[in-house]
């Protein structure tokens, strides 16, 4: 939708008909009261899109003209009311393709032996419309070449820039500089309700600039309405606008006003003017300033930039529809998995509640059935740890979502990987007894204390050990083994998460650091792997990935080794080794012959 | 005595359904995956099938179909946990229970279903 209330919007078309309308029962509605209920509706013919008219009282259009039933194609405007939609279409199915028609050669190879007898720099191309230095050729020809001069000037204006405010301002500027005016404004079609908005306002210097600009709105309509250009020399003698007696007695001027006419509507409006005072007219020999060669400049000049503003317009809408399209979908995401955690928390507060019944049960009358007791009490034990568990889903879930959401650099100070790691297992190994995983751990023999911030790592290392365990809960072998380490050749530091899970199909494997793509289902909220990949590249690393179908998968997450002293990488590490000075070695560092651990049980 | 399928890719989900059941003395099955499902209808013939519309991870519905194909062709009553793709496609004998739901009615429609059955 690129104009109207409902501006921003996107709707995806399916293979089922979709209906348009103001009421609620239709598939697209439309906040317009120019609307009918029930207006037109889409369906799929082949593998085109069909619009038709249900008999709509304001009609249905199609790039300006009115369609009772019309075949869209890509790139068409349907106005509805006042809503005005851009279909985007399908991929065409017969692109030719042209590799095997056009060669691009190698030189020397099968060219036809052609080299540059001439260059010139694309901006010396206006020079083109230059008069030449010999210039003997008629005024009018001389004309003509400064206006497409003017012309070609303003294409190449209007086409550098996408801010709206910008682009008006540099076509005024350009019409001072080539029309003699001595005030000027543009005004902008409000999409709204359609009024016209002062956006511009320019004088010549040395003209008073409190003075306001009045221009007759008879005019104006005449302008927009009839998407016709003016040149007034003086409203009061011009038969058109007598009827309308609404001119306004204006001192004597001359004015130009043209209509910004873009593809489909005229979307604002040009006006500049002067004044002719009686010396002036004596200077100059004759009451007119402004020519109807003025005026043709002025209605090209308001075409090129009425299509700038209407392809800045629609860059912005669609701009804002797939920032809508991907709002939408974070809040389809987020509010599927919340659902599912509180459907666990749900789950576990009624195993609860059933306990304390069957407890209460239990020891009633002053006699205690124990073995009802006990099994009560089971029954509570089993609904709390699911409601545990879906308590540290759900921070786990606004961990990964301020991480993503933030634009943060990370905290480094001096950190030891291999205890970040030790932690991340020491936490996993409590869920990896309970769905039969072994947890296996693989600390570097020796790891430089290294610059990066833990907190970060932390959350990075637990989203991918996180994953790993999950991948091999429906397997038969179930091995995940965690190991860190440094690379002084490459100075590089790495923690290697293997799992002997489902691994990921070759397809598959482009997609896991899509945000809300998840191979998990409802259990999945696709954050962790983006925010454990994000986190890599804050520190200037990496999550490399290697995986089978049916095999595992193996994610190294790895990142340039920089030590706390210089900054730089850990140059100062050879040193230690080749040292006995090992106190910069971790306190806890694991020898290499104690070197695996595993934590949990098949 | 009665039996259930529960068809659901979360443990936890299961582990909570089948303690749940397991109170209203009904016996459970369990099916991860839909085709899975399909299987064990034809081959056990359950009195009842717990489905999570969450389990079907196709674009088309298509194992949803399949189950519910399987399921009326033994006259096996389906309760529908959460969302289903295609729904226009659906039978209308289906029960529909949207997430998040709370269990003491879940159990309830169960019992009534398994009643009636």
């Amino acid at each position: 939708m690129i104009q109207g209330r409902d501006q921003g919007t996107r709707f995806r078309l399916g293979d089922t008909t979709v209906t348009i309308g103001r009421g609620t029962t239709n598939s697209v509605q439309l906040h317009d009261t120019e609307v009918s209920r029930e207006h037109a509706e889409l369906s799929l013919r082949g593998d085109k899109i069909v619009l038709r008219d249900l008999g709509s009282s304001n009609g249905t259009f199609v790039n300006g003209r009115q369609v009772r039933e019309y075949e869209l194609a890509s790139g068409d405007q349907v106005q509805l009311g006042r809503s005005l939609l851009l279909y985007t279409g399908m991929k065409e199915d017969h692109v030719e393709d042209l590799a095997d028609k056009i060669n691009i050669v190698a030189r020397n190879a099968e060219d036809d032996g052609s080299r540059i007898v001439h260059s010139m720099h694309q901006s010396e191309g206006s020079e083109i419309l230059a008069p030449p230095a010999d210039e003997t050729a008629s005024p009018w020809l001389a004309r003509a070449r400064s206006n497409l001069q003017i012309m070609y000037r303003t294409a190449l204006a209007v086409s550098h820039t996408l801010d709206i405010d910008q682009l008006l301002a540099r076509i005024m500027d350009m019409i001072f500089e080539w029309v003699d005016a001595d005030r000027g404004c543009i005004m902008l079609k409000d999409p709204e309700t359609g009024q016209l908005v002062p956006k511009v306002r320019r004088h010549r210097r040395g003209v008073q600039t409190d003075e306001r600009i009045t221009i007759s709105k008879t005019i104006l309509d005449y302008v927009v309405d009839g998407s016709e250009g003016v040149l007034t020399s003086n409203a009061r003698d011009d038969d058109r606008f007598d009827a309308a007696k609404s001119i306004l007695q204006l001192a004597v001027r001359e004015a130009i006003c043209v209509p910004m006419q873009g593809r489909y509507d005229v979307v604002g409006a040009i006006y500049i003017d002067t004044a002719l005072t009686p010396h002036r007219i004596l200077q100059q020999g004759s009451a007119n300033k402004f020519t109807q060669e003025h005026l043709k400049l002025m209605i090209a000049i308001a075409h090129q930039a009425a299509l700038a503003v209407e392809d800045t317009s629609y860059y912005k809408a669609m701009v804002q529809a797939e920032r809508l399209a991907a709002v939408g979908q974070t809040i389809a995401s987020l509010s599927h998995h919340i659902k599912n955690i509180l459907q666990g928390v749900r789950g576990g507060s009624y195993l609860i509640e059933l306990g304390m019944k069957d407890h209460a049960k239990a020891v009633t009358d002053g006699t205690v059935d124990v073995e009802a007791a006990q099994k009560a009490v089971t029954t509570m034990r089993k609904g709390w740890n699911i409601v545990e568990k879906n308590q540290e889903r759900i921070s786990a879930l606004v961990l990964d979502m301020l991480t993503f959401s933030k634009e943060r650099e990370p905290v480094p100070e001096p950190s030891d990987l291999n205890e970040v790691t030790g932690d991340v297992i020491e936490l996993m190994k409590t869920r990896a007894k309970e769905v039969g995983v072994e947890l296996g751990w693989e600390p570097a023999r020796a790891m430089p204390t290294l610059m990066f911030d833990p907190e970060a790592m932390h959350r990075a290392i637990l989203n991918v050990v996180t994953n790993a365990i999950d991948a091999c809960q429906e397997c038969d072998e179930k091995l995940v083994t965690v190991a860190t380490v440094y690379d002084s050749k490459e100075r590089m530091a790495r923690v290697r998460v293997a799992d002997s899970g489902t691994g990921i199909e070759k397809d598959d494997l482009e997609r896991i650091f899509s945000v809300f793509v998840s191979r998990k289902g409802g259990r999945g909220t696709g954050l962790g792997l983006p925010v454990s990949q994000k986190i890599l590249q804050e520190h200037g690393g990496q999550i490399r990935v290697e995986s089978q179908a049916g095999q595992g998968s193996c994610f190294t997450l790895e990142f340039p080794a920089t030590t706390p002293h210089n900054g730089s990488s850990a140059d100062h590490f050879d040193e230690i080794r080749g040292s006995t000075n090992i106190e910069h070695l971790p306190a806890d560092h694991v020898p290499a012959d104690q070197g695996h651990t595993s934590a949990g049980t098949p | 005595m009665s039996r259930v399928l529960i068809v659901d890719e979360s443990a936890e989900s299961r582990e909570i359904l089948r303690t749940l059941l397991a109170y209203r003395g009904a016996v459970t099955l369990e099916a991860v995956q839909p085709d899975q499902a399909v299987v064990m209808t034809e081959l056990l013939r359950p009195d009842l099938i717990l489905f999570d519309a969450d389990c079907d991870h196709s674009s088309s519905g298509a194992p949803t179909e399949s189950l519910q194909a399987a399921a009326n062709r033994n006259g096996t009553p389906i309760v529908i946990l959460g969302t289903v793709r295609g729904r226009e496609k659906r039978p209308t004998s289906d029960q529909i229970v949207s997430k998040p739901y709370h269990y003491g009615p879940l159990i309830r429609k169960i019992e009534d279903l398994l009643g009636a059955a």
